[in-house]
């Protein structure tokens, strides 16, 4: 049985498309459970909920909560674990002797939970997944970025990918695209559409882009095509 | 504060003025764009905060319109005079002082008729949305981006979501049919 974990980001992309439906469907079809930490609870409902623009979404998310859809995984010792982790992230890069503090608590603490229960990483973020899946492309995006020649500390690597071991990543974007393959969006295959499945999967994976989720046009062009779609 | 960070924000100060008396609003977007990468770098609050505030010029400097509120005056008199009163603090390595004359940019807005303090409201936090977006584009995380500039990372999340951060070919990791086989695995979909 495995578990997933999920970040504030791909929450985040679910909620302002209004998909936490779906993700509840998908929840009855999966054997393990959906977890999120203390620090994802706090930002995608205790926050949001005193905001005006995102307050609807807060209690929808609530609701998740309610039905035990997403689980909270308190753990006082993660928390120190996350510490430990995020210093050696945040010192993996650096530029003219200045590390680059690249990642926050909150999402390594995620990390640290998928890594603790050996469950899939659910993350939108793209800065957290490039350095999950391929540190030297993060290095090369920095040192387009900056300007400037981006240093590597290899034993702070090395020990990053050692606590990572083999965590594996999904995005929003693919659990939807899953959540079409089963048939969860067949009512909006109306006759008002020219070619229905096609421009559903299609709103699907731009809507999720287009609210965050990192997820290139180039990579929903392949989506489309694996699909079968021309 | 470190050397090259005050005498950035020294050059970036300097330019403010002479751009907003001459009336050139793309001038001002060119130095918050300017500091941008020593604000990633840096992290520093004073460094992001005058690249915000320098955005949020640039905004509030090209809205003729505004011009015509009764208390435009004040605010702008009140940023000309908090940018020379930083600018001074900082030749004087009096750190505190430089703080306080930025939070009187900040401060006068309250002071303001109504309108205008809702457009320069908006303006400012607009403005702290769209430097958080360059912060992520140079790598950032969007949690750590959101901590810097102190907003939500919902706000963040749409912004960046319309913008062409997702696209960049550094961002393409593994293939897509790789990780829709382990979406399918997962939900017995294979």
């Amino acid at each position: 049985m495995t578990d997933m974990v999920f970040d504030s980001s791909s929450l985040i992309s679910l909620a302002t498309n209004n998909l936490f439906d779906k993700l509840g469907e998908l929840k009855s079809r999966f054997d393990g459970k959906f977890f999120i930490t203390e620090s994802v609870k706090k930002e995608i409902l205790d926050n949001p909920i005193h905001s005006n623009k995102f307050k609807l979404e807060a209690i929808m998310m609530s609701e998740l909560l309610q039905q035990n859809v997403l689980k909270l995984f308190a753990n006082l010792d993660m928390e120190k674990k996350a510490m430990q982790l995020l210093e050696i992230c945040n010192n993996i890069y650096s530029s003219n002797g200045n590390p680059l503090k690249i990642l926050d608590k909150a999402e390594v603490e995620s990390l640290v939970l998928a890594i603790t229960l050996n469950a899939v990483y659910i993350v939108d973020e793209r800065t957290m997944r490039l350095l999950v899946e391929d540190p030297k492309k993060l290095s090369l995006l920095l040192e387009r970025k900056f300007d400037a020649q981006i240093k590597i500390d290899g034993k702070n690597l090395a020990a990053f990918k050692s606590e990572i071991r083999n965590v594996q990543i999904l995005r929003s974007a693919e659990i939807m695209v899953v959540a079409f393959e089963l048939g969860l969006f067949k009512q909006y295959e109306t006759k008002y559409l020219a070619n229905p499945r096609k421009e559903i999967l299609e709103g699907i994976l731009w809507g999720l882009r287009l609210r965050g989720c990192a997820i290139s046009t180039e990579e929903i062009a392949d989506v489309i095509r694996l699909e079968g779609f021309r | 504060m470190k050397p090259e960070i005050r005498n950035e924000i020294v050059d970036v100060l300097n330019g403010s003025l002479d751009a907003i008396k001459s009336d050139n609003t793309k001038k001002l977007r060119d130095l918050s764009n300017k500091v941008i990468n020593s604000s990633s770098l840096f992290q520093d609050e004073n460094l992001i905060m005058v690249a915000v505030i320098t955005y949020s010029f640039s905004k509030i400097y090209e809205r003729s319109d505004y011009r015509k509120y009764p208390t435009w005056n004040l605010f702008s008199e009140t940023a000309i005079n908090s940018i020379k009163g930083a600018l001074f603090a900082l030749q004087n390595n009096s750190f505190d002082a430089f703080e306080k004359n930025l939070k009187n940019v900040l401060d006068v807005i309250d002071k303001l008729d109504s309108k205008l303090k809702n457009y320069i409201q908006d303006a400012l936090y607009s403005s702290q949305v769209a430097r958080g977006s360059r912060l992520h584009e140079h790598g950032i995380s969007l949690g750590r981006t959101a901590h810097l500039l102190g907003i939500n990372q919902w706000e963040l999340s749409e912004y960046i979501g319309k913008t062409g951060i997702a696209d960049v070919k550094e961002g393409l990791t593994l293939k897509e049919d790789q990780r829709l086989k382990l979406a399918r695995r997962l939900f017995k979909n294979d």
